[in-house]
């Protein structure tokens, strides 16, 4: 776990050391529910358990124990989080940053004075290497990656994209539609963009300034090379032509999602389907939603949502935990394998860590809320 | 219109009418004049402006306080921004909304010294970064 301080400095924890500190708080009959919760998200989830979990006993045993750990608060003192700590370097980004993320063994780092990275392959005395390259100097608000590429939400810039591969890597598509500005970097939309995600190879723009949008893509074999497959662009559909409205919205993998007045809708989202690419699937009811929106994030175990007042998560269940307190920064970790369970809150002098077990229990086809569980995609993570 | 003032010896303030009147497509003060030209000395003096632009608050006691409401008149706004166009010691200045457009958000050195100052907490401090509203 890194932890950005504001003396820029980085603290570097041992997750797994952190986890051991936090097992010897605890009856070691939650043992189980210790280990899933905070190490390994990934463990209850697939087919495997279905035999298993089909018989109510087992089901209510293993339920049981996530409910125990869930009335106990565990506490970690600054001493014991010393202990786990592998390093404590210099931050060798500009901080505050707006963004960052950790994408094939590197750091990037979004900003005003543009996007940045630096190695962090455990090859390095650092954790995180203090040889920093200037990636673009494109001020920006919001950062995702996947398919070697890296989504840029630049505000009223607009969206952009850069490729993280060498060569010409969109000599084959280069269009009309997309302003491209070299090899490397091209601008998707002049439309405002306030944040980012990935929905499968396409990428969705969330603003709260205009309206959202998806930047739609087709992921097709090259001809005459079956290995290879090529990003191709389909076009920008707005909230408006997704969700027959327009207001703030959000969208990772399969489930696009709007809020208006007290509810949240979600669109299916399936890139490789010939007629149904977007199919309605229905609303949430979120009566607590009071404020402006400030952000919004999909996770395996349900959606989560900023207002002023702090956080709304919508588990996977449809049931609502609220989370109260303006936090300085917050993180769920939908691309990880281990982690994928987990929010984590930073405050002015603490940072909680949540945990969300119930969507084992719960039929990934069918859920509403939150992203369905894939074996084939964990297995590529 | 512009009324035009001297706050300082040589370094004069406008007011311009159109921040002040429902222009459309222009955010809107929503604190008196005065107010405004104080913000505006508390930018000059404190300093929080480099190359002929700055940023202020309007400040009551240590906190931050609306001064005003964005042109669609859906948000209101924290930041004021003044700009030194011609370079000469005559300014102007609007409320700034960074949530439309980041450019007008003050830079990471002014937005940590009113951090510091505890004009903003942490957190709306990451919001105005990240241009996401931010209420008070």
């Amino acid at each position: 776990m890194y932890l950005w301080c504001e003396d820029n400095s980085i603290r570097i924890i041992n997750w797994d050391s952190l986890v051991e500190i936090i097992k010897g708080k605890i009856d070691s009959k939650l043992k189980l529910a210790v280990e899933c919760g905070f190490r390994r998200s990934e463990y209850l989830y697939g087919h495997k358990w279905n035999l298993f979990f089909s018989d109510d006993e087992i089901r209510n045993i293993i339920k049981n124990k996530f409910i125990k750990l869930s009335e106990k608060i565990i506490t970690v003192s600054q001493d014991q989080l010393a202990k786990a700590q592998i390093r404590h370097q210099k931050n060798p980004f500009p901080f505050p940053h707006s963004d960052l993320i950790i994408y094939n063994y590197k750091f990037y780092v979004a900003g005003q004075k543009g996007i940045f990275s630096s190695s962090c392959d455990k090859s390095n005395k650092n954790p995180v290497s203090s040889r920093v390259n200037e990636i673009r100097d494109i001020s920006s608000l919001s950062i995702a990656a996947s398919y070697s590429s890296l989504a840029v939400s630049a505000g009223s810039e607009g969206l952009f994209e850069i490729s993280l591969d060498y060569g010409d890597v969109w000599g084959l598509e280069k269009r009309r539609s997309i302003k491209t500005i070299d090899n490397h970097f091209r601008q998707l939309s002049r439309n405002h963009s306030s944040s980012c995600r990935w929905a499968y190879h396409s990428i969705f723009s969330s603003s709260h300034a205009d309206s959202s949008f998806l930047a739609d893509f087709d992921n097709k074999e090259v001809e005459n090379n079956s290995d290879h497959k090529m990003r191709t662009f389909r076009g920008i559909l707005t909230a408006n032509e997704l969700f027959n409205h327009s207001a703030y919205s959000w969208g990772t993998q399969e489930k696009l999602c709007q809020i208006f007045h007290k509810k949240i809708k979600v669109v299916k989202y399936n890139p490789w389907g010939k007629e149904e690419r977007f199919t309605d699937i229905g609303e949430l009811d979120v009566q607590q939603l009071q404020g402006n929106i400030i952000s919004a994030e999909s996770a395996l175990f349900g959606y989560i949502i900023e207002v002023d007042s702090g956080l709304i998560v919508i588990d996977s269940r449809g049931e609502t935990f609220i989370i109260e307190g303006e936090p300085v920064n917050w993180r769920v970790f939908p691309r990880s394998k281990y982690y994928e369970n987990q929010l984590h809150v930073v405050y002015d002098d603490r940072l909680e860590i949540y945990s969300f077990n119930d969507d084992y229990f719960v039929n990934q086809e069918e859920k509403l809320s939150g992203l369905r569980y894939s074996e084939w995609q964990a297995n590529r993570r | 219109m512009m009324n035009e003032v001297e706050v300082k010896q040589g370094l004069f303030y406008i007011h311009k009418s159109d921040h002040r009147d429902s222009s459309p497509r222009k955010s809107q003060w929503r604190i008196s004049e005065l107010e405004e030209r104080n913000s505006f000395v508390l930018m000059y003096d404190a300093p929080w402006h480099t190359n002929y632009r700055g940023w202020s608050l309007h400040i009551k006691g240590k906190a931050a306080h609306y001064l005003g409401i964005n042109a669609l008149k859906n948000r209101n706004l924290i930041i004021a921004k003044f700009i030194d166009g011609n370079q000469n010691n005559i300014w102007h200045g609007y409320p700034a909304d960074y949530v439309q457009d980041h450019r007008e958000c003050p830079s990471i050195e002014i937005l940590t010294a009113w951090k510091e100052k505890g004009h903003f907490s942490r957190a709306k401090i990451r919001k105005i970064i990240r241009g996401q509203p931010c209420s008070l």
